[in-house]
């Protein structure tokens, strides 16, 4: 008997060439043109406005300062957040470490290292880390599991996550966003908080990932 | 959501049950006892909780996709290029396949064929038992749906629970999905507070109120996706020349399921590959556009061979080894794949914009078509990937306005392929005593309207019988056969005195025309 595999590229090959006469169809894609036009692109400025304006649509908190504020305007924004009882870390990642002192508003920070499973579960109420890419157009944070950022489970068990974004990583749409990125890590796109609209149609923010995003961009 | 849509009948009792499905089985015979599309979707169609569902979900989705596709300058540009990325894959298929393949096992995990639905299952079955689980998590997945992973699973003692709200509340229920993107939509929130109650929930403890009953499935699952070893998912994109798999998702089950357990299933229509990461930037830009009506979904995780949850190495201990595998599935789509008309639909990208502009679909709602697949793709679709030519009776239910088409994003010629089916259908009939009556009856109808002094005979005539006629077959016509189809859901017209010719001919054609 053959194999699965076999016979169903057998299945493919038969159904494929008998609509060209046995003749198999060469194997590139005739790309046309690119779907960019050069020079359509936004200046800096506009640029970062769309972005802030497109990821606050999502209902998110954009926070727009200068590079040296991170510190001081994180620690503002986690004063004002009512925690509940036990959620009494922040999860930072590691190149963002070094701008605090051991708290902040109150909270105690941990390295990704210290952490377990079940401490994002019970204690941690929030992650802060960096990102690799902003699409402006679709108000999209990419992930790329690189170091500079906190691990996948770190921004998405704990119900608030921080992000961090230079200007100058914000792109205007996924067109030739990802092409060239290294995918042998796992990617992930956040565009907004967790949400659904199962019942009825009804929005609901919060379903499994977290239920408040809050991004820092940083201008130069 | 006005409040009151949250009142009004309890559960609905006619939700098909999943051996009487399409696709579930190699075997087809079943069909022959199936009820026909006709009399599933009167039924439905009386069901006005579910239309009134179905009716808002689809035109708040239908003004949102229209809204966010209207930014998007290229839009058209962007169908063209997908519509060529698929058939260009399609056509290269067992190339790409092959391409994907190897670079799955080149970054770590396992690639496994699945000729059938059967295949498939079994596969999966043995993925579990390796992994010593009990239980499985699962992504929203069509394909585990199509060939009935989680019956199987429960038959062999392994416990699947849906991590997505709606095919939660779908499972707990013992429904099958009615829309490919909210496949709960047919229930209202007092409904599913009253599944959530008498399954995992304490009686009386929740508010029919959507936060209310989302965060309690939060609660449910959380522990789930702490708890569970093996998530099974399936894929909405495959990258060949990365050996990636994309998956798109809202609510962040998807991601949980990927980056918890250590052992990750995909099963994955074989159908699904696209050839390099530009190409599937397209697609990422017209799916959640065309779907959800966002510019984009809250969540996309695209990994390679090993999915987030192999990044925490320190999880791994001898008795817990993690583990990547694919199933790639045919279960009928090199089947489909062989029409030269209908392989179009294997270009879907399963985003629903078809069902919401559909005026079938907002009628008789999702499960009338019988099928994991409903709406205008689930008709073009469901027969063909079943292979008989007798599901092709789901062709007929379209008014053939082409809204489908217009929307699809990877412009797949919906109505074509329906013309197209309905003729396989009828060609298939045409050995029997009713489709030779029918044929029979076409050839008369040509030969008089061929034939101009025949034609202005008969259309005296028929404006004469039914002058006389009319108002009494309107009253008996639903007792007889052939006609009685036609009169069951229709009135006759009122003949007016002059056929069109006469009239012009006698110069009162304007005064007809006036009425």
């Amino acid at each position: 008997m053959p194999s699965s595999k076999s016979e169903i590229l057998q299945r493919i090959r038969q159904a494929n060439t008998s609509q060209t006469n046995g003749v198999r169809t060469q194997s590139t894609l005739i790309r046309t043109a690119p779907l960019r036009k050069d020079g359509s692109g936004l200046s800096r400025d506009d640029l970062v406005k769309l972005f802030i304006e497109r990821v606050e649509d999502y209902r998110s908190t954009m926070v727009e300062i200068e590079k040296d504020a991170l510190a001081s305007s994180f620690e503002s924004v986690l004063s004002r957040i009512d925690a509940p009882r036990g959620y009494d870390t922040i999860c930072v990642s590691t190149p963002l470490m070094s701008l605090f002192s051991k708290k902040v508003a109150g909270f105690q920070l941990a390295h990704p290292d210290q952490l377990t499973l079940n401490d994002y579960n019970t204690k941690v109420l929030g992650t802060l880390t960096g990102c690799a890419i902003g699409l402006a157009t679709s108000g999209t944070i990419i992930f790329n599991s690189s170091d500079d950022e906190a691990p996948p489970i770190s921004t998405l068990v704990p119900d608030h996550l921080f992000v961090v974004i230079n200007e100058s990583q914000i792109a205007q749409d996924i067109v030739g966003a990802i092409t060239a990125h290294d995918i042998g890590r796992p990617m992930t796109m956040v565009s907004g908080p967790s949400a659904t609209s199962d019942i009825e149609l009804a929005r609901v923010e919060g379903v499994h990932g977290p239920r408040n995003l809050t991004v820092f961009v940083l201008r130069q | 959501m006005s409040k009151d849509s949250g009142t009004t009948e309890g559960p609905n009792e006619n939700i098909p049950k999943a051996n009487t499905w399409l696709l579930r089985t190699e075997n087809h015979d079943h069909q022959r006892s199936r009820v026909s599309f006709k009399s599933r979707s009167t039924r439905e169609i009386r069901n006005l909780q579910m239309r009134k569902n179905i009716s808002h979900a689809t035109s708040t989705i239908r003004e949102k996709r229209k809204k966010v596709v209207s930014e998007v300058e290229n839009w058209e540009e962007l169908r063209t290029r997908a519509a060529q990325i698929k058939q260009h894959t399609l056509s290269n298929l067992d190339f790409y396949l092959e391409e994907y393949e190897r670079n799955v096992t080149k970054a770590g995990g396992q690639v496994h064929w699945a000729r059938d639905a059967t295949e498939a299952r079994e596969i999966a079955l043995e993925l579990v038992r390796e992994s010593g689980a009990q239980s499985v998590i699962k992504v929203k997945s069509m394909v585990t749906e199509e060939i009935g992973l989680n019956d199987f699973f429960v038959e062999n003692g392994i416990e699947p629970t849906e991590t997505d709200l709606a095919e939660l509340i779908c499972q707990l229920a013992g429904d099958e999905s009615s829309h490919i993107l909210v496949p709960a939509i047919h229930r209202n929130r007092v409904e599913i507070r009253d599944i959530f109650e008498a399954t995992f929930a304490k009686k009386g403890s929740l508010e029919a109120e959507p936060s209310k009953i989302a965060e309690a499935a939060r609660q449910h699952l959380r522990k789930k996706f702490l708890e569970s070893r093996v998530a099974i998912t399936g894929g909405n994109f495959l990258v060949a020349e990365t050996g990636s798999v994309a998956i798109v998702e809202s609510e962040g089950n998807g991601r949980m399921c990927l980056t918890l357990p250590n052992n990750v299933i995909s099963i994955v229509g074989i159908e699904k590959l696209v050839p390099t990461m530009e190409d599937l930037e397209v697609f990422l830009t017209l799916l959640p556009r065309s779907s959800t009506g966002e510019r984009m979904n809250p969540y996309t995780t695209i990994w390679t061979g090993r999915p987030p949850a192999q990044l925490e190495p320190e999880k791994e201990t001898p008795l817990n080894k993690k583990s990547y595998h694919i199933i790639l599935l045919d279960n009928g789509r090199t089947r489909v794949l062989s029409d030269e008309i209908g392989k179009q639909a294997l270009s879907c990208i399963r985003c629903s914009a078809c069902l919401n502009v559909c005026p079938v679909y907002e009628r008789v709602g999702g499960h009338s078509y019988e099928s994991v697949y409903p709406g205008p793709i689930g008709a073009i679709l469901t027969p063909q990937l079943v292979g008989d030519p007798l599901a092709g009776e789901l062709a007929f239910a379209s008014t053939l306005c082409g809204a489908c088409y217009e929307v699809c994003p990877v412009k797949i010629n919906i109505p074509e392929i329906l013309i197209h089916l309905r003729s396989i259908h009828s060609d298939h009939k045409r050995d029997t005593v009713l489709g030779n009556i029918e044929r029979g009856s076409f050839g008369v109808v040509g030969v008089v309207m061929g034939n101009t002094n025949l034609f202005n005979i008969a259309t005296a005539s028929v404006s004469r019988i039914l002058k006389y006629g009319g108002p009494v077959l309107n009253r008996v016509g639903k007792y007889l056969p052939p006609i009685n189809g036609w009169i069951e859901s229709r009135t006759l017209p009122a003949a007016p005195k002059d056929t069109l010719r006469d009239a012009y001919r006698k110069g009162t054609l304007d005064a007809l025309l006036k009425k």
